[in-house]
C-alpha cells in the first residue's frame, strides 16, 4: 500500500476513473450485446416467416414425406447468408430434413415441446462444441379461407425448425470487448495526466507549507506563506501564518528581556565594584590592624569578619563581571603555546593545592602541547579542581589524554582532560543542573565559598576555545568532569563565542 | 489500527466490486437460454377441401421454372396474373433464388380470356423473349382463372406480336413440368 500523498492521490483518482470507465463500458456492453443478438434473432425469424408463408401455399396438404423434404430443400436454399438448416415435422412424425443433408439440424428437445405447448414461434440459444447457435421453431397454420367454414390461425400440424450458428454475432461481440479492453489502457493513461495535475495542485500549497515550517525551525521566524484561494489548505496556511507571527513576537520579547536581565547584571556589578574597591582597600588596613593587637578583642573578630567577606563579595562581582562579559560576547582568546603538564601542576602549585602530597593526583602526558590561552584553561582547570576538593574528596586525578575524532572534512585531533574525585559524587537529579548560573545543590548550605558562577565561567571558557564541559558520575562513585578541546583551534569567533 | 483495518477493508471491497465487473465485462459471449417466446407462428397451409384463392405465378428458379403461389381474395384472371408476374417476385420469393426472365413492358401487356384459351398481346417479338420467359408468361396465363372446363394444361396461350400486328398467333401449352410447348395448329 503507498504511503506518499502524491501516489495515494494520483491512486485513488486513477481507480475512480477506472471504476467508472469499467460501469459504463460494462453497462454499453450488455446493451450493444443484447442489441446484436436481438437483431439477429428478429431478422432470422422474421425471414423463415416470410418463407413460410410464401411457400406454404404450393405444399400439398397433408403432406407426404417426400413434400416435406421438397420443402425443407426450398428452405434451406432461402437461407442466404445465414445458412441455416431445417427440418418439418408433421403432428408428432419425426423430423424431415432436406435429401442429401450431411448434418441434420440439432433442434433441442426442450424446444420441440415448447412449440408443442404454447403454438407459437419459439427461440432457443444453444452452445453447441462452444459455439453459440440459434434454433428456432414455427408452427405453420392454416391460411385464413375465403368459404368462412375454416378458422384461419388454426394450427395445421406442420412445425419448420431453422437452426444456425451465431459465430459471427460472436466475433462481433467479442469486438466489442476487444475494442473495450485496447480503449480502457489508453484511457487510464490519459487520466493519469489529471491525475497528476489534480494531486500536483494539492501538494503545492502543502510543500510551501512544509517548506515553511522547515524555515521556521531553522529559526527564520519572519517566514510568512503566500495565501491563494479559499480552501482548507489556505486556511491552514493562514493559521500557519498566525503561529509564525505569534512566535516571533514571543521570541522578541524573550531576547529583549534576557538582554535587560544581564545588562542589569552587568550593571550592577560594575556599579558595586567601585565601592568595593574602596571597602576592600579600607578592610585590608583594618585586618593588619585587628592581626597586630591594636584593637579590641570582640573589634577585631568583627573587623576580620567584614573584610572576609568583603573578600567574598570581590570575588563575586568579578565573576559577575566575567560571566556578563561572555554575554557581550566581549570575551577575547589570547592563544599561546604551552605543554599541559606545565599548565595543570601550576594551577596546582599556585592554588597550594600540592601539600599535603597526594591531594591532587597529576597523571598528564609530558609530550602533549596545546595551543589555549593559558589564563582562561587555568581558571577552568582550577574551577574543576578546587569543586572536587570543596564537594567531593581527595585525592582528585587529573588525566589527560590525545584522541583522534571524526571531524566534518577530516579527522581532528582533540585532547580529553578528565578530573575525577573521589566523593560520593553528584546526586542524579542536581547533575543536569551543575553548570546553571547560581545553583546550589544543597538548599540548606545557601553560603557557600564560591560564588555559583564558577562552572557556568568554566563552560563559557571552554566553549570559547571551541571545546566542551561535561559531567557524569564515574563508576567509583566520584563525580567525573571532562573537558575536551580540539588541536588546532578553530578560527576564533567571537559572535559565536559570546553566544551564550 | 483500527483505520489501517478499516482501510484494508474498503480496498478489498473495492477490488471485489472490480472484479465482479471485469468478469462480467469478459466472461460474456452468447450465453444458452432457455426456450423463448417469438410471436405467432407462420401461416398459408391450404386446407384441404377450403377454396381459399392463390394465384399462381410462375418464375424461375435455379433448377428450372417453379411456381410461387399468393394468396388473393378473390380469383384472378390472366390478365391481373400477368400483371402480378411483371411485378417481380416478392423477397422471400428472390431469397429462395427466384427470378423473373419477363423484361418489363411498361403496361403495354394485355391479356384475354376465352374458353380454355387466352390471348396474350405483346408489345414485341416472341423472338425478343427468352424461352424461359415465354415460358412464364404462358403458363402463369394458363394457371390464371380462365372459363371451360379443362385442366390449366389443356389451356391455349396464343401469343399475338406487336400487339397482334403479326399475322399469325403464337400457340403454346403449359405442360405439368411447367414448360411452354407449341401446339400443332
Amino acid at each position: 500500500m503507498p504511503r506518499g500523498l502524491r501516489v495515494r492521490l494520483v491512486v485513488a483518482f486513477l481507480a475512480v476513473s477506472a471504476l467508472s470507465a469499467l460501469i459504463t463500458a460494462a453497462l454499453t456492453f450488455r446493451e450493444a450485446r443484447s442489441a446484436i443478438i436481438d437483431r439477429t434473432q428478429d431478422s432470422a425469424v422474421h425471414d423463415l416467416r416470410a418463407q413460410l408463408e410464401s411457400l406454404a401455399p404450393d405444399l400439398p396438404f397433408p403432406p407426404s414425406t417426400q413434400d416435406l423434404r421438397n420443402f425443407t430443400l426450398q428452405l434451406d436454399r432461402a437461407g442466404g447468408s445465414r445458412a441455416w438448416r431445417t427440418a418439418a415435422a408433421y403432428r408428432d412424425g419425426p423430423l424431415v430434413t432436406a435429401p442429401g443433408t450431411e448434418r441434420p439440424p440439432a433442434v433441442p428437445a426442450a424446444l420441440r415441446e415448447a412449440v408443442g405447448e404454447r403454438g407459437g414461434t419459439v427461440t432457443q440459444r444453444t452452445t453447441h462444441d462452444g459455439a453459440p447457435r440459434l434454433a428456432i421453431g414455427m408452427p405453420v397454420a392454416y391460411a385464413a379461407a375465403t368459404g368462412g367454414d375454416a378458422d384461419p390461425g388454426k394450427a395445421s400440424g406442420l412445425v419448420v425448425y431453422a437452426e444456425f450458428s451465431l459465430d459471427d454475432d460472436k466475433a462481433d461481440i467479442d469486438a466489442l470487448v476487444t475494442a473495450a479492453q485496447a480503449g480502457a489502457v489508453p484511457a487510464l493513461v490519459l487520466a493519469l495526466v489529471p491525475a497528476l495535475f489534480a494531486a500536483r495542485r494539492v501538494l503545492r500549497p502543502v510543500r510551501g507549507l512544509r517548506n515553511g515550517a522547515e524555515r521556521i525551525a531553522s529559526g527564520e521566524l519572519g517566514t510568512r506563506l503566500p495565501v491563494t484561494g479559499h480552501d482548507e489548505l489556505s486556511d491552514l496556511t493562514r493559521t500557519f501564518n498566525t503561529m509564525a507571527t505569534t512566535l516571533e513576537k514571543d521570541d522578541a520579547e524573550l531576547r529583549r528581556m534576557e538582554a535587560t536581565a544581564r545588562r542589569f547584571a552587568a550593571d550592577v556589578a560594575h556599579e558595586l565594584r567601585t565601592p568595593l574597591a574602596a571597602m576592600a582597600a579600607v578592610t585590608e588596613v583594618l585586618d593588619e590592624d585587628a592581626h597586630s593587637g591594636a584593637l579590641p578583642v570582640d573589634t577585631a573578630d568583627a573587623v576580620l569578619l567584614i573584610s572576609d567577606e568583603t573578600r567574598k563579595l570581590v570575588r563575586m562581582v568579578e565573576d559577575l563581571m566575567e560571566v556578563s562579559r561572555f554575554d557581550a560576547g566581549a570575551a577575547a582568546l589570547h592563544l599561546d603555546e604551552v605543554g599541559l603538564r606545565t599548565l595543570v601542576t601550576k594551577t596546582v602549585r599556585l592554588r597550594g593545592w600540592s601539600e599535603p602530597h597526594g591531594q591532587v593526583v597529576v597523571e598528564v602526558p609530558d609530550d602533549i602541547r596545546v595551543r589555549v590561552d593559558p589564563r582562561r584553561i587555568d581558571v577552568v582547570l582550577a574551577n574543576l579542581i578546587g569543586n572536587g576538593l570543596r564537594h567531593g574528596a581527595a585525592p582528585v586525578v587529573v588525566r589527560a589524554r590525545l584522541d583522534q575524532a571524526p571531524g566534518r572534512t577530516a579527522a581532528v585531533a582533540i585532547v580529553t582532560v578528565t578530573v575525577t574525585d573521589h566523593g560520593p559524587g553528584i546526586p542524579d537529579d542536581v547533575l543536569p543542573h551543575v553548570f546553571d548560573r547560581f545553583y546550589k545543590a544543597d538548599a540548606a548550605r545557601a553560603r557557600s565559598e564560591g560564588s555559583g558562577l564558577g562552572l557556568a565561567i568554566a563552560v563559557e571558557n571552554t566553549r570559547l576555545h571551541g571545546g566542551s564541559l561535561t559531567v557524569a558520575n564515574s563508576p567509583g562513585g566520584g563525580a567525573e568532569f571532562t573537558l575536551v578541546i580540539p588541536l588546532p583551534l578553530p578560527p576564533h569567533d567571537p559572535e559565536e563565542g559570546g553566544r551564550s | 489500527m483500527t483505520a489501517r483495518a478499516r482501510t484494508g477493508r474498503r480496498s478489498r471491497r473495492i477490488l471485489a466490486l472490480a472484479l465482479l465487473l471485469s468478469a462480467a465485462v469478459t466472461g460474456c459471449g452468447i450465453s444458452a437460454t432457455g426456450p423463448q417466446q417469438a410471436g405467432a407462428p407462420a401461416s398459408g397451409i391450404q386446407r384441404p377441401g377450403t377454396s381459399a384463392e392463390y394465384a399462381r405465378l410462375y418464375f424461375v428458379g435455379p433448377y428450372g421454372l417453379r411456381s410461387a403461389s399468393r394468396p388473393t381474395d378473390r380469383p384472378l384472371g390472366p390478365q391481373q396474373a400477368l400483371d402480378l408476374l411483371l411485378e417481380g417476385p416478392t423477397g422471400a420469393e428472390r431469397e429462395r433464388g427466384l427470378i423473373s426472365e419477363v423484361p418489363p413492358m411498361h403496361g403495354r401487356l394485355s391479356a384475354t380470356a376465352a374458353t380454355d384459351a387466352v390471348d396474350v398481346y405483346l408489345p414485341l417479338t416472341i423472338r425478343d423473349l427468352q424461352v424461359a420467359a415465354v415460358s412464364q408468361l404462358a403458363c402463369t396465363a394458363a394457371h390464371a382463372d380462365v372459363p371451360g372446363s379443362g385442366p390449366p394444361t389443356e389451356v391455349k396461350v396464343r401469343f399475338h406480336e406487336n400487339l397482334g400486328g403479326s399475322d399469325s398467333p403464337w400457340t403454346v401449352r403449359c405442360d405439368a413440368s411447367g414448360n411452354a410447348l407449341p401446339v400443332p395448329e
